[in-house]
Formats: C-alpha cells, sequence, structure tokens
C-alpha cells in the first residue's frame, strides 16, 4: 500500500489521514469529508480511495500488515485483496453487502480466512437476505446490525458505525465484550 | 368477533389504596396467593366456557395488579389453558430488555404451541418510574426494541445490534417461536403516532382506557393510513377492551356490580399521581395529542362509563347491544373483557353467562 499524499489533482492516489495502524477504506466517494473515516481516523491511518479507484489500490503492494474497510460495491475488491494479502490483512469490516454482492463473490467467501464485521442497515431493503447469506458463508464473520439506517450508514449512522468498528478494529472477536464504555481495563 | 377475558390478576385483600405507587405496609400475602389463584381458576373456566384468547398485562407497584411480569403469569397460563390463546397485553417493552422479551415470548409460544399473541406496549405513564426510563425517550424506544425483537424472531444467525438505545454485540435466542415468522402482534392504538407506526408496520392495533368515541376516532385514522401502505386492516387486527359484568337481568347485574366494587380504586395508575403524571407529561410523552390522551385517562362515573362504553353491564341482552354498539362504531374484531375480578361467585357466573349467551352468538359475527 503506497503512503501518498493527499491531492485534488491526482483522484487515483488515496487520501491518507490520522494516525495509527493502517487503515484502507474502500469505496467512499469523497472521502475527506466522511464523517465516518474522520472519526476512525482518530485511532487509526486512513487510506481511503474512492470507488473508483479501488482497482489502483489493489494494484499498490501492500507493505506491512493493514485492516481493510470496504463499502457495498467494493466488497468484493475488499475480499479480492484479502486473499491475495493473507499475511497482510489482519481484519475486513463490510458495510452494507447486497445479494448481487454474496453472488458475485461466493468462492472468496468460502476462502475468506480473516476476521469480517459486516454491518448492514436496519432500513436497508437490499441487504435482508444477503447479510444472512454472508454470515452463514464466513465462519469468522460477526454480522451487526445497524439500527435506522440504510446502505449509506456511513453517513447516516457514523458515530454508531465508528464505535462498533473501532471496538472491532482493536479487538478483533473481543469485541463481543463491548468495550464502548471502557469497561475493559487490563 | 373474538372474545378474550382480561384480569389484572388484582390484589383481594388489605390495602392503602390510593396514589401511586401504594405502600405494602398492610399487604398480605395470603391474600395475595388467593388472589392469583382466583385468576388461574377464572382464567381456566373462560378457556372451557369458549373464551378465544386470556389476557395478561404488565403493571406495577399497586394492588391494581400482581402481574409485574406478565411472563411469569402466562408461564402458569400455559399449564391451565389448554385451548384458548394467551395474550400478553402487553410486554411494556420500552422499559425492559428487548432481547429477554423475545425470549419469553419464544419460550411461551413453545410452551403453548403457538398459542400467543405478542403485545407490545409504551405501558401507562407511571411505568416509566419504575425502572427509571426517561419517559420522552418511550415512543422512540420503542419502536427500536420492537425492530429488534422482530430480529430476534426471524434471524437464525447470531447477529449484533448498533442502536440508538439498544446494543448488544451478539444474539441468537433459544427456545425459538413455533408461529412463523413470529406471533401476532399488537400495539396500543389510541394516539394518532401510534396508528401510523401500526399501520406503517403492519401491526395490530388494541384500545383500552378509552371511550368508544375516541377509539373509533383512532381506529379511523389507523385505517386511513394503512391505505396509505397499500393494506387493509382486518376486524382482528383491532382489539377493544372493556371492562364487563353480566348477570341474569340488567338489575342484578347493576345492583351486584356497584356492591362488589364499592371498596376499589375510582381512578387509574397514572392519575392516582396527579404530580408524577404532569411530570411525564411535562416530558412531552403523550405526543402531539397529549389534551385527548390525557382527556382518555381522566376517571368518570358509572354512567358515564356506560354511556361511554368502557364497561358492558346488564344481563345478556342489553350486554348483546352493547357490543352491536362497539362492533358498528369501531369494526373491533377482538373484545378484551376484564371482568370484575373481586366478586367471587358472581364473577364466576358472569363469565359463565358470557359463555353461555354472548359468545355464541358473537362468533359468527
Amino acid at each position: 500500500m503506497t503512503n501518498a499524499q493527499t491531492t485534488d489533482a491526482d483522484t487515483l492516489a488515496p487520501h491518507t489521514f490520522g494516525t495509527g495502524a493502517p487503515l484502507l477504506c474502500l469505496g467512499f466517494a469523497d472521502p475527506g469529508s466522511s464523517a465516518l473515516l474522520q472519526q476512525l481516523a482518530a485511532s487509526r491511518q486512513v487510506f481511503a480511495t474512492p470507488a473508483h479507484s479501488a482497482a489502483a489500490a489493489l494494484q499498490t503492494p501492500a507493505s506491512g500488515k493493514f485492516t481493510l474497510l470496504a463499502k457495498a460495491s467494493e466488497i468484493g475488491a475488499a475480499l479480492t485483496l484479502a486473499a491475495a494479502h493473507p499475511d497482510e490483512v489482519e481484519a475486513l469490516v463490510l458495510l452494507a453487502p447486497s445479494q448481487a454482492s454474496v453472488e458475485e463473490n461466493g468462492d472468496k467467501l468460502a476462502e475468506a480466512k480473516v476476521q469480517i464485521l459486516l454491518l448492514a442497515g436496519t432500513n436497508d431493503n437490499e441487504t435482508g437476505e444477503a447479510a444472512t447469506a454472508f454470515k452463514r458463508r464466513l465462519a469468522a464473520c460477526h454480522l451487526v446490525y445497524v439500527y435506522d439506517a440504510g446502505r449509506d450508514m456511513d453517513t447516516e449512522r457514523p458515530e454508531a458505525v465508528a464505535k462498533v468498528t473501532q471496538d472491532f478494529l482493536t479487538r478483533r472477536d473481543k469485541f463481543l465484550v463491548s468495550n464502548a464504555d471502557g469497561r475493559i481495563t487490563k | 368477533m373474538k372474545a378474550a377475558l382480561f384480569s389484572t390478576c388484582k390484589y383481594h385483600g388489605p390495602a392503602l389504596d390510593g396514589g401511586w405507587p401504594v405502600p405494602g405496609s398492610v399487604y398480605s400475602h395470603e391474600a395475595a396467593q388467593d388472589s392469583m389463584q382466583i385468576s388461574l381458576d377464572q382464567f381456566r373456566l373462560a378457556d372451557e366456557v369458549g373464551f378465544d384468547w386470556v389476557t395478561v398485562a404488565e403493571h406495577h407497584f399497586a394492588p391494581f395488579s400482581l402481574t409485574p411480569n406478565p411472563m411469569v403469569m402466562a408461564g402458569a397460563l400455559t399449564q391451565v389453558v389448554k385451548r384458548a390463546k394467551i395474550a400478553l397485553l402487553g410486554a411494556d417493552i420500552p422499559i425492559l430488555n428487548p432481547i429477554r422479551v423475545a425470549e419469553e415470548f419464544a419460550m411461551l409460544d413453545t410452551m403453548t404451541g403457538g398459542r400467543v399473541i405478542a403485545g407490545m406496549l409504551r405501558g401507562t405513564p407511571n411505568e416509566y418510574v419504575t425502572y427509571n426510563i426517561n419517559p420522552a425517550e418511550s415512543r422512540a424506544r420503542f419502536e427500536e426494541a420492537l425492530q429488534l425483537i422482530k430480529m430476534a424472531w426471524t434471524q437464525t444467525e447470531p447477529f449484533g445490534w448498533q442502536g440508538r438505545f439498544y446494543e448488544y454485540r451478539t444474539v441468537s435466542i433459544w427456545p425459538r417461536c413455533v408461529q412463523a415468522p413470529h406471533p401476532k402482534i399488537y400495539m396500543s392504538g389510541s394516539s394518532p403516532e401510534a396508528g401510523e407506526f401500526a399501520a406503517k408496520n403492519r401491526i395490530g392495533l388494541g384500545f383500552a382506557v378509552t371511550t368508544v368515541p375516541l377509539a373509533a376516532k383512532a381506529a379511523a385514522h389507523y385505517r386511513e393510513q394503512a391505505r396509505r401502505y397499500g393494506w387493509e386492516p382486518e376486524p382482528d387486527d383491532i382489539i377493544y377492551r372493556v371492562g364487563v359484568h353480566v348477570g341474569k337481568d340488567d338489575d342484578e347485574a347493576l345492583h351486584d356490580y356497584v356492591e362488589g366494587t364499592k371498596g376499589g380504586a375510582k381512578v387509574g395508575l397514572t392519575m392516582a399521581n396527579r404530580a408524577l403524571e404532569s411530570a411525564i407529561a411535562e416530558t412531552g410523552y403523550y405526543g402531539r395529542d397529549a389534551e385527548m390522551q390525557r382527556q382518555r385517562l381522566m376517571p368518570r362515573n358509572l354512567q358515564e362509563r356506560i354511556d361511554h362504553g368502557q364497561i358492558l353491564l346488564g344481563g345478556p341482552d342489553t350486554v348483546m347491544k352493547q357490543i352491536e354498539n362497539i362492533k358498528r362504531e369501531l369494526g373491533a374484531g377482538v373484545l378484551d373483557l376484564t371482568v370484575a375480578h373481586q366478586m367471587g361467585a358472581k364473577t364466576i357466573r358472569s363469565i359463565e353467562l358470557i359463555g353461555e349467551k354472548i359468545l355464541p352468538q358473537i362468533r359468527h359475527w
């Protein structure tokens, strides 16, 4: 993964901001104004690419370990990247799966070994069956519904998505015991 | 038309009645045990004489009801009521743990082989003090809790929930409901907001502590909203809860009822503590039609209650006419009949008369 600096002139280059462990974010049309990414950047170094530059991001070899956050149509790209870089991709966060993303990524779902957080909006009519299908096929997947949000949950309820995502990225499977209130003290 | 027998499992013993909450200083556990047994016996009888449902409900901190957790009473009823459906009208879901509610309903549905009716209510305003829940959040909590409960019932994969009021990292309830996809759901529907939410979500509507004219207005709003969402409520989608006492004739029924209810509380749980009610109103609890909502809670004398359709009182023929009026004005398909619980043999006779003279007629409406 390249460490390119943000330049408005170069739309293929990832926007980079925040400090901490690297988090590659796919499918954000305007990463710089994403409330979700800004909140995640409090504890992560965010590399964000809009949807049309995801392919470019995939061509850049990763250096070191990183986590992936992918939205809707970029879920397939994230699964491909995780499969291609099993030693580098530590965890996946997938937002708003659709039935199409299940059908297009059947093989990748079966092969995925990395821990996954799958977020589905309760107002998202496309995601109902798809979220369940994802969960069934992905052994290491945690499905979490984001209440009162649709496919654009990152803009509708960024604080809710950030809260669960931060906890998962920090503590992986242990996020089942929520630490949103700081109850983990050791 | 269906009929349910509703009992709050009223405490029938010494109490410092009036006000809310009611002190327990003169409480008699023997009287409480007897009261619960009387309720169980009345529910058993209702099942035997042909009532379609038996109904329990949640109320707190007063002798008006000994079922702060109606799920416990319903659990006992699964062993007593062999045919009728068991309706919980309901669980006050904004003040409860929604996952616990989903689990308990699923238990009851399993124990009855699919005979549970799931009432999901906001509860009376005073209930918000019981577990210190903000009344201003009542409606939003209700809507989220209901959606979460339905998800817990229907999602077979473990899931988490990142809500506005509720947050769970993994949920996968056992046992699961017998009825597919889940038991029939009702909510209370006196406010316009409730009718709109019920219509949008295709939920049945129940009316209690109201009058026939007010309920008819609210039911019309519900139907109008349902048409907006492309469906037409069936009669069974509307429940009307009403007090009842039937005697062999009008004179006997009136005399027995007046004598038998002399010592009871004259105001409901909410209006029993006016300061508390007023404070809850100030939070915006009642919604955009607050005056009407408060109006329906005001105490009325017996004649006013009869005239407004809050009690069915008389011999079988008179009560049939009163029921016809409810059917005509409201289009309700389910009558939730609240018996005068504490009148011993006269209550038993009233239930038997309803079974003999009323139910066979209204069943075919």
